[in-house]
C-alpha cells in the first residue's frame, strides 16, 4: 500500500429532524475511523439506510461530521484556507447514483462539460472544444459531435452517467467516490460503465471509493480492493473483496452474502437467510450494545445487547466488530 | 410442463403510446400462455414493454395507449373471457377478485391516513359490501402472518409508522384478501434492501403453494427471476424473444440476447471476465428493421436486418424469436 | 486568437440555436390555442403601434352618444369621440403598463424568492414575513389610500408602485420552484466542480424556471391590467384619457349601459380588455411549448 490519502478520525454525523418541539436526533453515522490510501479501490457496502452514503458525501466535504476530523493529505479539511478548500472540492468528486437528476436538464452535453473548463481555466479558452470532444472520447461517446449538442433527456441512462463520468474527469479529480453508479442503469450497459471505471483508474491513477450494496459489482471492479461493511452507522467488518465473499466473519455479513440473488437458480435458491428478527431496528430508535444483535441468531444475552463491540483485527488486515468473532467474550 | 392448465392466454397483443415524436412501439405482437399455479418470471430492460404487458392484462393503460390488435382470454372456472372486450364495470369486478395487481413502488400506494386494518375493510368492501368487520379482520390475520407480519402490531399501525419491506408485504396480503387466481407483480422487491428483498421471495413462493395463486413477477433483474421463477419470458424492445422453464434459460439460453444478458450481470464467484451487450437500447418509435436486437447482436445475418424472426419451439416448452435456430 | 477561437465555439452554439429556433415555431404551429394566442397578442400590438397612422385621433364633436355605424363603427361617446379611436389611442399605454409592471414584479419576485429558497434560514423567514405581511393587506384599498399620498406622475411610477406592493405571491411560487430545484443532485456536482452560489443560481437554477419566468411576466401583466383598469374606474389615474377603465367609469357613469343605442360604449372597452387578457393568457402557454425542451422535441 502506497500513502495515506484521506483519514476519518472519530467521525460522528447526526441529523435533528422533526417539528417544534419534538426534536429528536439522528445519529447516522458513528465513530468512524477509517484510511484510504493513494491510488486504491475501496469498497463501502450496506443496505438503504446504513449510513454508506453519507459517509460517501462526508469524505467529499459535502456534509460536515457533527464530530470528528477528516484529513485529506494530512490536512483537516475544516482547517483548510479557501484555496486549499477549494484544491480540495476540485480532486475529490462524486458521481452521483442518478444520472437523470445529475445533469442538468436544460444544458447541452457541451455547457455540461465545458463550465468547468472555462471556470477552473484548465485548458487555454480557444481548446475548449477540443477539450470537451477529448472528454466525451474518453468515456466512449463517439463520434463526439453526435453527442455535443443534445439535451440529457435525449440521452439513455448509461450515456448519462457517462457525461456525469465526462464532467468529474474534466477537473483531473484524484479521488472519485461512486455511489451506486449503475444501479439505476440497463443491465446490458453497466458492464459498459464499469469497464469504463476501471480504464479511467488505470490511466489517471485515481483512488475510486465505490459505494454500493451489491458485491458482485464491486468485485468486479476490484477483486484484490479492501471493503468495508456498514451496518446501521457503523462499519461491522473491514478486509479485502475476495476474503470478505469467502471468509465473512461477522454474522450480518454473512447474512448479507446469503441474501445476496445471483443469476444462477441452483445457487441462489439453495442459500437461505436466518435471522432472529427480520426488520432493520430503525435509525431513530437505536438498541442498546451490538446495533445487530436484535436480529443476529448467535446473540448472546447479557453481552450483546450491553456492550458494543469494537472493530477489532482478528487477522492480519481483517477487521471486525462483534464480541463473538475471536472467541474471547470479555 | 406438468400441469398445464391455462389460465391466461394472450394473442397477438399489440399496444401503441401516442407521443409527439410518433407512435412509441411498446409491445409488438405478444403471445403468451400463463399456466394455472406458475410462477412466471418476465425479464427485460427499461422500455422492453414488461410493464406495459401487466398494464394491458389489468386494463389500466395510460390515456395515450391504444391497444391495436390482440386478445386476452382469461380461464375462469371452465369459462373463456376476454379480459379487452368484456364491459369494463364486468372487469372491475375481475380485479382484486380473480387478477390482483402489485405495482412499482407498491408501498407507497399505501393511504397515509387510514390504518392498515382500514385498507383491509375498504378493500374487501369495495367488491363485497355485505362482509362483516369482523370477518375481514379474522382473514387479514391470516394473510399478514404468511407474509411474515405481526398482526397485532401491523393493522393497528399508520402506514409511516411501518418499514419499506413491511410496507411492501401488507401490499402482498392485500392482493391476497379476496383469494386471486394470479397475482401480477411489477418489481415487486427493486426498491428493498437486500435482506428483506430475499426473504419477501422466499415467502412467495411459500403463498403460492398455500393459495394456488399465478404469479407474474415483472423484473429486470435476473438474480429475482432466479430466484423465484418456474418458467420466464425474456422481453426486448416489446416482444418476446425467449421463452422456458428457469432452468433452460439460465443454463441453456438460445436467444443472443438472454445469453448476453446473463454474461452481463456480475457474479460472486468464478471468473470476473464479463461481456457487455454493445450498443444503445432501441428506439421505439422507429424500431430498427427485422429482429429488433440485430444491431447489437454478435451472431446477425444479412436476413436479421430484413426479417422478423417469430417465436418458434426449439426444445420442448422452449420457445425463441431467433432465426440462428431455424434452419 | 482568443475571440476567433470563441466565435468557432460559440458559432456552432448558435447554429444549434437557430435549429432549436425552428424547432420551437415547429410546435408552436402545432399547438393551435398557443397560436392563437400569439396572433391576438400581435393584434394589439399592431393596433397600438400602427393605428394611431390610420385612424384620426378622437376629437369632441355634436354627434354624441351615436350608434355604431360605418363611420363610428363602436359609436360616439358623451363629448362625441369616436369609441373605437379611444380604444385604438388607449393600446399602446395599456400594453406598456401591462408588460413594464409584469416585468418589474418579476424580477422582484424571482430576485426574492430565490435567495429565499436557495439560502433559507434567517433570510427566508425575513423575506417571507415581509411577503405574508404584505399579502394580509387588500390591495386595492391600499392602492387609494397611496393615490392620496404620492401624486402618479406618469405609467411608470405607477408600474414601480404596483410591482412594490405585488411581487409576493410570485416570490412565493419562485421560492418554492427553487426549494425543490437545489435538492437535485445537478446542483451539489456544481458544488463539487467549485461552483459558487450565485454560479449556481444564475447558471444552473434560472435556467430550469426560465419558462415560469416568462409566463409570471405575462401573468403579472394580466394583473396589472386588472389593477390599472380598477385604479381608472375607480378615477385615481387622471393623466391618461384614452384608458379603457376610464371609458368603462364614463360609461358606467353616465348611464349607457341602460340604452340600446350605447351598448357599445360600454362594451368596446369591456371586449377589448376581455381580449388582451385572454391573448396574454394564450400566449403563456406558447411561451411554455418555446422553451422546455422536453415538450417542445415531444419526448
Amino acid at each position: 500500500m502506497s500513502k495515506e490519502l484521506i483519514k476519518l478520525m472519530n467521525v460522528y454525523v447526526s441529523f435533528r429532524i422533526g417539528g417544534l418541539f419534538t426534536k429528536i436526533t439522528v445519529n447516522v453515522l458513528r465513530n468512524i475511523n477509517l484510511t484510504i490510501y493513494d491510488g486504491e479501490t475501496f469498497g463501502l457496502v450496506g443496505e438503504s439506510g446504513c449510513g454508506k452514503t453519507t459517509l460517501g458525501k462526508v469524505i467529499a466535504g459535502l456534509i460536515k461530521p457533527t464530530s470528528g476530523k477528516i484529513l485529506y493529505k494530512g490536512k483537516d479539511i475544516s482547517a483548510m484556507t479557501k484555496d486549499e478548500f477549494l484544491t480540495f472540492r476540485r480532486e475529490v468528486q462524486y458521481l452521483h447514483q442518478d444520472p437523470f437528476s445529475s445533469l442538468n436538464p436544460v444544458q447541452t452535453v457541451y455547457t455540461i462539460l465545458s463550465r468547468p473548463l472555462i471556470k477552473h481555466k484548465i485548458v487555454d479558452p480557444s481548446n475548449v472544444e477540443e477539450e470537451v470532444m477529448e472528454l466525451l472520447r474518453m468515456v466512449g461517446l463517439t463520434p463526439p459531435s453526435d453527442f455535443m449538442y443534445r439535451y440529457p433527456h435525449q440521452l439513455s441512462g448509461g450515456q448519462r452517467q457517462r457525461v456525469a463520468l465526462a464532467r468529474i474527469m474534466s477537473v483531473r479529480p484524484k479521488v472519485l467516490i461512486a455511489d451506486e453508479p449503475v444501479s439505476m442503469i440497463d443491465v446490458s450497459q453497466r458492464i459498459g460503465i464499469l469497464r469504463l471505471l476501471l480504464d479511467l483508474r488505470k490511466e489517471t491513477n485515481m483512488t475510486i471509493i465505490y459505494i454500493t450494496h451489491d458485491l458482485a459489482t464491486l468485485r468486479y471492479i476490484s477483486r484484490e480492493g479492501r471493503v468495508a461493511v456498514m451496518y446501521l452507522g457503523g462499519i461491522v467488518e473491514l478486509t479485502d473483496v475476495e476474503r470478505l465473499l469467502t471468509k465473512p466473519l461477522h454474522p450480518y455479513t454473512q447474512i448479507l452474502l446469503s441474501a445476496l440473488l445471483e443469476p444462477d437458480p441452483n445457487i441462489t435458491r439453495n442459500k437461505k437467510v436466518n435471522l432472529r428478527s427480520m426488520d432493520i431496528p430503525s435509525i431513530v430508535n437505536l438498541p442498546p450494545g451490538c446495533k445487530f444483535h436484535t436480529r443476529c441468531p448467535y446473540a448472546i444475552n447479557g453481552i450483546c445487547d450491553v456492550k458494543e463491540p469494537d472493530l477489532v483485527e482478528v487477522e492480519t488486515n481483517h477487521y471486525v466488530a462483534c464480541h463473538l468473532a475471536k472467541g474471547d467474550l470479555k | 410442463m406438468s400441469n398445464s392448465e391455462l389460465i391466461l392466454s394472450i394473442r397477438n397483443l399489440t399496444v401503441k403510446y401516442r407521443s409527439r415524436r410518433g407512435y412509441v412501439n411498446a409491445l409488438r405482437n405478444i403471445n403468451l400462455d400463463i399456466y394455472r399455479n406458475e410462477a412466471i418470471g418476465i425479464v427485460g430492460e427499461s422500455g422492453s414493454g414488461k410493464t406495459t404487458l401487466a398494464l394491458a392484462i389489468i386494463r389500466q393503460l395510460p390515456n395515450n395507449a391504444r391497444i391495436v390488435s390482440g386478445s386476452i382470454i382469461f380461464y375462469n372456472d371452465g369459462n373463456k373471457v376476454d379480459l379487452l372486450t368484456m364491459n369494463y364495470n364486468e372487469f372491475r369486478h375481475y380485479l382484486w377478485e380473480k387478477i390482483a395487481f402489485v405495482p412499482q413502488g407498491a408501498m407507497n400506494s399505501l393511504n397515509p391516513v387510514l390504518k392498515i386494518r382500514d385498507h383491509f375493510i375498504e378493500t374487501v368492501k369495495a367488491h363485497n359490501p355485505d362482509a362483516s368487520k369482523e370477518e375481514i379482520v379474522r382473514k387479514a390475520r391470516e394473510v399478514l402472518k404468511i407474509t411474515l407480519l405481526d398482526p397485532d402490531r401491523v393493522l393497528n399501525s399508520y402506514p409511516h409508522q411501518l418499514s419499506g419491506g413491511m410496507k411492501q408485504r401488507v401490499m402482498i396480503s392485500l392482493a391476497l384478501i379476496l383469494n386471486p387466481a394470479v397475482i401480477i407483480m411489477d418489481e415487486p422487491t427493486s426498491s428493498l434492501d437486500v435482506v428483506s428483498q430475499k426473504i419477501i421471495l422466499q415467502n412467495l413462493k411459500d403463498i403460492m403453494r398455500m393459495f394456488n395463486v399465478t404469479m407474474i413477477i415483472i423484473t429486470h433483474d435476473m438474480g429475482v427471476v432466479a430466484e423465484v421463477a418456474n418458467r420466464v419470458v425474456v422481453m426486448y424492445a416489446g416482444k418476446i424473444m425467449e421463452v422456458g422453464d428457469v432452468e433452460s434459460i439460465f443454463y441453456n439460453p438460445l436467444h443472443p440476447y438472454t445469453q448476453g444478458l446473463l454474461k452481463a450481470v456480475p457474479k460472486l464467484r468464478g471468473e470476473t471476465e464479463l461481456y457487455s451487450i454493445p450498443g444503445e437500447p432501441p428506439d421505439l418509435v422507429n424500431p430498427p428493421s427485422g429482429c429488433s436486437f440485430h444491431p447489437r447482436c454478435p451472431f446477425a445475418m444479412d436476413m436479421c436486418t430484413i426479417n422478423e424472426p417469430s417465436l418458434k419451439e426449439v426444445n420442448k416448452g422452449h420457445l425463441v424469436a431467433c432465426f440462428k435456430y431455424e434452419t | 486568437m482568443a475571440r476567433t477561437s470563441l466565435r468557432k465555439t460559440y458559432g456552432k452554439a448558435l447554429s444549434r440555436t437557430k435549429e432549436n429556433l425552428i424547432e420551437a415555431f415547429h410546435a408552436l404551429v402545432e399547438d393551435k390555442l398557443a397560436m392563437s394566442g400569439l396572433i391576438i397578442l400581435i393584434a394589439f400590438v399592431l393596433m397600438g403601434l400602427i393605428g394611431p397612422f390610420f385612424i384620426p385621433p378622437p376629437t369632441p364633436s355634436p354627434n354624441i352618444y351615436a350608434p355604431p355605424s360605418l363611420q363610428h363603427p363602436f359609436g360616439t361617446d358623451f363629448q362625441g369621440e369616436d369609441i373605437f379611436a379611444k380604444i385604438v389611442y388607449g393600446t399602446i399605454s395599456m400594453l406598456i403598463i401591462a408588460f413594464v409592471t409584469g416585468i418589474f414584479i418579476t424580477i422582484i419576485a424571482v430576485l426574492l424568492g430565490s435567495i429565499a429558497g436557495y439560502f433559507g434560514g434567517y433570510v427566508d423567514n425575513v423575506i417571507m414575513g415581509l411577503a405574508d405581511i404584505l399579502l394580509a393587506i387588500p390591495q386595492l384599498p391600499l392602492f387609494l389610500i397611496l393615490a392620496v399620498l404620492v401624486k402618479f406622475l406618469n405609467i411608470i411610477s405607477l408600474a414601480l408602485l404596483i410591482s412594490a406592493l405585488s411581487w409576493p405571491t410570485a416570490a412565493r411560487a419562485f421560492r418554492s420552484q427553487f426549494l425543490s430545484l437545489k435538492e437535485r443532485d445537478f446542483v451539489e456536482a456544481s458544488r463539487l466542480l467549485g461552483f459558487n452560489s450565485l454560479e449556481i443560481i444564475v447558471y444552473d437554477l434560472i435556467p430550469n424556471i426560465l419558462p415560469y419566468i416568462l409566463i409570471n411576466v405575462v401573468l403579472n401583466a394580466v394583473y396589472a391590467i386588472y389593477i390599472v383598469t380598477s385604479l381608472a374606474y375607480l378615477g385615481i389615474i387622471p393623466f391618461e384619457s384614452n384608458n379603457w377603465g376610464i371609458m368603462l367609469y364614463q360609461a358606467w357613469a353616465f348611464g349607457t349601459i341602460y340604452n340600446k343605442r350605447t351598448f357599445m360604449y360600454i362594451m368596446a372597452p369591456i371586449g377589448a380588455i376581455v381580449f388582451l387578457q385572454l391573448g396574454l393568457l394564450l400566449f403563456s402557454r406558447a411561451l411554455e411549448v418555446i422553451f422546455n425542451p422536453r415538450v417542445r422535441t415531444g419526448e
